[in-house]
């Protein structure tokens, strides 16, 4: 370009013309109207649903909360009442029967003891007064030969009194082990929980080996993005949602995940050529329900007398030695647990453009847990009730599980100034989160899919 | 946004249209397809260059639509021009004044090369013509800049020149 060309161009760009900005600007708005009441009413309604799904999702859990207390009650006194009504009616029915076959046996005994003497003393002192009056003669011959026939004859009636005499060892042995039952059943309150706990050890031995199970989460989330001007600045001031949590690696396999709500406030940064760096606090929250209900059989032992035995001479005796504990009740446990964690999450994200309308992003960082928490209701065998918990470092596991690496894509559909977006992430965590084997593990690592809109205030 | 850009969106107008209102028009009509197309902004160029170029693109389409945009032949350009728009002196509104009787293909070549700073490739892909065709445009349009004015040095010394006979003649006409 030469000096009269370069001097054209000066004057050229330099020039200035007056506009009437106001008679513009009104030529158009006929043209625009309704797309700006769309704008305004799609952030009203972004604005009004992200308070009414923190809402609806506080509600919720504050009525879960009231149901939990309300079934915390009917279980205490569900088991109480079932105790007390199973204890009386098993002692009542015991003392009957016990009290009946007492009654028997007493009756039995002296019925025994009369008839057989009788019949004894008389058998005897017929035989020998006759042979006596009679045969005198031959008695002094054979004195020792009936001695003989005596002594066999007494010996073999003695032989048949005896089945009589064991059948009342047999009934005062029935009684004795009546009452041992009766005092076994006594103190079977006391004894079951001890049974419990064995069953308990049991249990938490078969999960040593158990893994956690997949944590899967879906997310709905609403992520309105203020743009600045510069195109440079987007701040995504809250996205959250609903969440289904199907994560189930609780005592039993019926701990089911529930509802959760994730949120998170970002800045992002756009850089040329797509790549876009975020940073920001992401909160999650997770639930978890815990119902247990159904008839319950428990096995287990005590100390006590297992048998009675009796010796040569009809004297019964109690062994002492380990009596096998059946009892059958029903359990209606019903309890809610919810984890809390927060993150630092900074990430890398390049898009690619598919076409003028799709999208596709990757992305990686990293996330830093700053705390992570679960409270909840627990069951507590030896009072038999429930009590509140919230875990700490030494109980379930680490409060900061510090950090973890994080993945991602996300697919994006353009309409105007709103993008359907569609994501999936996978972060784990570098050191494992379980201090130590628990019926209550967390997965280590976690899956999220989420679907959400982005809006852009300033254009996309 | 309108607030902030439209004045330079309006000059662009102005360069490429001849009058005023048709440039109000082309902008107003710039702009509502800006609105319109929102969503096909890359953000892999600047927000106001990408505005400008459909600033650009719709005037030449409005000035097609009016049958402004008519080719001459390239043989025949020396008779768009007075005879008398030899040896101007470089000033807005003899420019303005030279660029008024280009015809609007030349007009566009000028304005795309001189301000826009834009190559042949460029000029040929936007006018939808070959490079060759470019060139010859351009040499053309220029090679008529160049013979319509004087250089800038010779510029000012006739200005100056101009400038000392009107003095001399006030000076005379007031002695006497």
């Amino acid at each position: 370009m030469d000096k009269k060309e370069r001097k054209i161009s000066e004057i050229l760009k330099g020039q200035k013309f007056d506009l009437d900005k106001d008679a513009l600007w009104s030529g158009m708005a006929d043209t625009l109207p309704k797309q700006e009441r769309k704008r305004r009413g799609f952030l009203w309604l972004l604005l009004l649903v992200i308070p009414l799904a923190y809402g609806g999702f506080y509600w919720t859990n504050l009525v879960a909360d009231q149901h939990d207390n309300e079934d915390i009650f009917i279980a205490e006194k569900g088991l109480s009442d079932a105790r007390i009504d199973r204890n009386t009616k098993g002692i009542e029915t015991k003392v009957d029967q016990i009290t009946e076959i007492y009654a028997q046996t007493i009756g039995e005994v002296e019925n025994d003891k009369d008839l057989d003497y009788q019949e004894v003393t008389s058998y005897t002192s017929s035989s020998t007064q006759g042979r006596r009056n009679t045969e005198l003669p031959t008695i002094n011959q054979s004195v020792s030969e009936i001695e003989n026939n005596i002594n066999t004859s007494v010996s073999t009636e003695f032989q048949n009194i005896n089945p009589a005499s064991s059948s009342i060892n047999q009934n005062e042995n029935a009684l004795i082990k009546t009452e041992s039952d009766l005092s076994e059943w006594t103190t079977r309150n006391q004894l079951d929980f001890v049974t419990l706990e064995k069953i308990d050890i049991n249990l938490s031995e078969s999960l040593e080996d158990r893994e956690p199970n997949l944590q899967l989460e879906l997310d709905a989330h609403l992520t309105p993005t203020l743009c600045c001007v510069d195109q440079k600045w987007s701040v995504i001031l809250l996205g959250g949602g609903l969440k289904s949590n199907s994560k189930v690696t609780g005592i039993e396999d019926r701990e089911t995940g529930l509802y959760g709500i994730a949120s998170s406030v970002k800045v992002n940064y756009h850089l040329e050529k797509r790549w876009t760096i975020s940073g920001g606090l992401v909160y999650n929250q997770l639930n978890t329900r815990y119902i247990d209900q159904g008839e319950v059989r428990e096995i287990g032992s005590q100390p006590g007398i297992s048998q009675i035995n009796i010796d040569a001479l009809g004297v019964s005796k109690a062994v002492q030695g380990v009596v096998e504990e059946v009892s059958i009740w029903k359990r209606d446990i019903n309890w809610h647990r919810t984890q809390h964690s927060f993150d630092f999450q900074v990430q890398l994200q390049k898009d690619f453009l598919l076409s003028s309308r799709w999208k596709v992003g990757v992305a990686g960082g990293i996330a830093y847990n700053l705390y992570t928490t679960t409270k909840g209701y627990g069951y507590d065998h030896e009072s038999s009730g429930f009590y509140k918990f919230e875990s700490d470092e030494e109980q379930n596991y680490k409060m900061n599980a510090g950090l973890k690496p994080v993945v991602g894509a996300e697919l994006c559909y353009g309409l105007r100034n709103v993008e359907l977006v569609l994501s999936a992430n996978y972060k784990w965590n570098l050191s494992p989160i379980n201090t130590q084997i628990e019926n209550y593990q967390i997965k280590n690592s976690q899956t999220g899919i989420q679907l959400g809109t982005r809006y852009y205030l300033n254009g996309n | 946004m309108v607030e902030m850009y439209s004045d330079d969106l309006f000059n662009i107008c102005c360069r490429y249209v001849q009058d005023q209102s048709f440039a109000k028009d082309c902008l107003q009509e710039s702009w509502i397809q800006i609105f319109w197309n929102l969503d096909k902004y890359k953000e892999e160029g600047k927000w106001e260059s990408w505005i400008k170029m459909v600033t650009i693109n719709k005037c030449k389409e409005m000035l097609r639509k009016e049958g402004k945009w008519k080719v001459s032949a390239i043989d025949h350009i020396d008779e768009c021009l007075d005879s008398n728009v030899e040896d101007l002196i470089i000033e807005e509104e003899n420019v303005n004044m030279f660029l008024d009787k280009l015809p609007q293909r030349y007009r566009m070549v000028v304005n795309l090369y001189l301000v826009e700073g834009y190559n042949h490739k460029e000029i040929a892909a936007f006018l939808e013509i070959t490079e060759s065709s470019s060139r010859s445009l351009l040499s053309r349009a220029l090679k008529l800049l160049k013979d319509a004015f004087k250089e800038p040095d010779q510029s000012e010394s006739i200005k100056n020149t101009q400038v000392k006979r009107i003095r001399n003649s006030i000076y005379k006409k007031a002695i006497i």
